[in-house]
């Protein structure tokens, strides 16, 4: 015993050392986005808060174009609303029946492009009824997936993310593929699974599947930027810029789609692929 | 000796808002990120313990790692960071009689020895960050340059905040 004090007194720089590696190691481990620690949840609350402080004192930067966003925004949920024969009275239900997506408006209040993995903050908890795994969508395109939520903040990695794949469709002939993130350009992202024999030409649009039931279906992902046609195990590969400018987004909705519980317990229950 | 205690605390409080609010902000292309906030571990007393200076590198690694969602990534790092340091001070050259509180700095240290320091140090700190972000290697290469092109910024931007607080004798 005596042997073991002296020997970690004499290589207590070392010791501690360790110590504090295997807490930094647990913490980078148990916090990937699948399965991250409660700590967190609660830390989004302190961060959150500074976070505000600093939306609050920068925002007034790009009121302008939020305002033309919105106003854009608008004009579109109004045609919407034309189509519809009968008056809904809250535009943010889209159907009448309570099983069709909801959405929850929020401000972004700190968000990044430049990283490898990019996660973004916005204004709005559970005490709006924001829940993990939940889309975020702008006007115009998707966002990312709700992954930490606090009293009244939620964070979300970014499409901009090493983990991130969404299911995407090809408007013109509904073949399927997945759309990620590389790291280079923000504004560029990557379609993989694109079979050889379907037809994929630049400015063709990429639409959201709605697959997952977490993004609503036949949102805007992109336009296809390039087609490689070099194959890799008899799929293409190409390039889609989002419609979505990520270092501009400032308002956000958060897609409530009650099916999607009731879907998740089904793909558990079928065994997949 | 509170003074020098306070200048420290202030320094981790400084450091990590600049990185926060301003570093992190910084956005030119998907290859500019530096990070200055290692300034503070750099810039602890010679005669620190052992297990302060962990200690406090790994606050300010957790600190910096709560802002950016990445738990662990830069506490990890920045321990690895402070681990590594007595060592560098060895090999560049370590000053004989330190007294009591000295800590690396340009003024006192020496443009070049400071310079040396830093690059070894923020090198090692870069090296890790990247590659645990992406955390698989076939981005081998981008990240490496990646690494270069930010530990050469980051020293940058911790040679100009060192000529401009500390080049000047005070007291």
């Amino acid at each position: 015993m005596r042997n073991l004090l002296a020997f970690i007194s004499r290589y207590q720089f070392l010791f501690f050392y360790l110590i504090f590696l295997v807490i930094s190691f647990t913490l980078l481990y148990n916090n990937n986005y699948y399965q991250r620690s409660k700590v967190v949840g609660v830390t989004n609350g302190i961060t959150g808060k500074f976070n505000t402080y600093y939306e609050n004192m920068t925002s007034f930067i790009d009121l302008k174009r939020s305002n033309d966003e919105l106003a854009k925004e608008n004009a579109r949920l109004r045609a919407l609303l034309n189509l519809k024969t009968r008056i809904i009275p809250d535009s943010l239900v889209r159907l009448e029946n309570d099983l069709t997506e909801k959405y929850i408006s929020a401000r972004i209040i700190s968000n990044s492009t430049q990283y490898r993995n990019n996660f973004f903050m916005i204004d709005k908890g559970y005490t709006s009824g924001i829940k993990k795994d939940m889309g975020v969508i702008a006007g115009n395109g998707v966002v990312g997936i709700i992954i930490d939520v606090s009293e009244h903040y939620s964070s979300g990695i970014s499409v901009l993310h090493k983990d991130s794949r969404i299911s995407g469709r090809i408007k013109k002939n509904d073949q399927l593929v997945n759309v990620s993130w590389d790291g280079v350009n923000y504004r560029l992202g990557d379609i993989s699974h694109i079979p050889t024999h379907v037809s994929l030409l630049p400015g063709d649009t990429i639409l959201t599947s709605g697959n997952s039931r977490i993004f609503p279906e036949g949102l805007m992902i992109g336009t296809v930027e390039y087609v490689d046609d070099e194959m890799e195990n008899m799929f293409k590969k190409g390039k889609v810029r989002f419609t979505v400018d990520y270092n501009k987004i400032s308002y956000v909705y958060v897609v409530d789609n009650p099916t999607r519980g009731e879907l998740n317990r089904l793909q558990t229950k079928t065994p997949n692929e | 000796m509170n003074k020098k205690l306070i200048g420290n605390i202030a320094r981790f409080v400084v450091l990590a808002l600049a990185q926060v609010f301003i570093f992190n902000k910084v956005m030119v292309s998907g290859y500019v990120n530096p990070m200055v906030y290692v300034l503070f571990i750099l810039m602890l007393p010679y005669d620190i313990k052992g297990f302060q200076l962990l200690l406090l590198a790994f606050l300010m690694g957790l600190t910096i790692d709560l802002f950016m969602h990445t738990p662990g990534m830069h506490a990890l790092a920045s321990v690895t960071l402070a681990f590594l340091r007595p060592g560098v001070i060895r090999l560049v050259g370590k000053k004989d009689d330190v007294e009591p509180w000295q800590y690396p700095n340009v003024r006192d240290s020496g443009a070049a020895w400071f310079l040396a320091y830093t690059v070894i140090l923020v090198f090692l700190h870069h090296l890790m960050i990247f590659y645990l972000e992406v955390f698989r290697l076939d981005e081998f290469l981008r990240t490496f340059v990646k690494v270069l092109i930010n530990t050469a910024l980051s020293t940058l931007i911790i040679m100009m905040l060192q000529y401009l607080f500390y080049s000047r004798k005070v007291e």
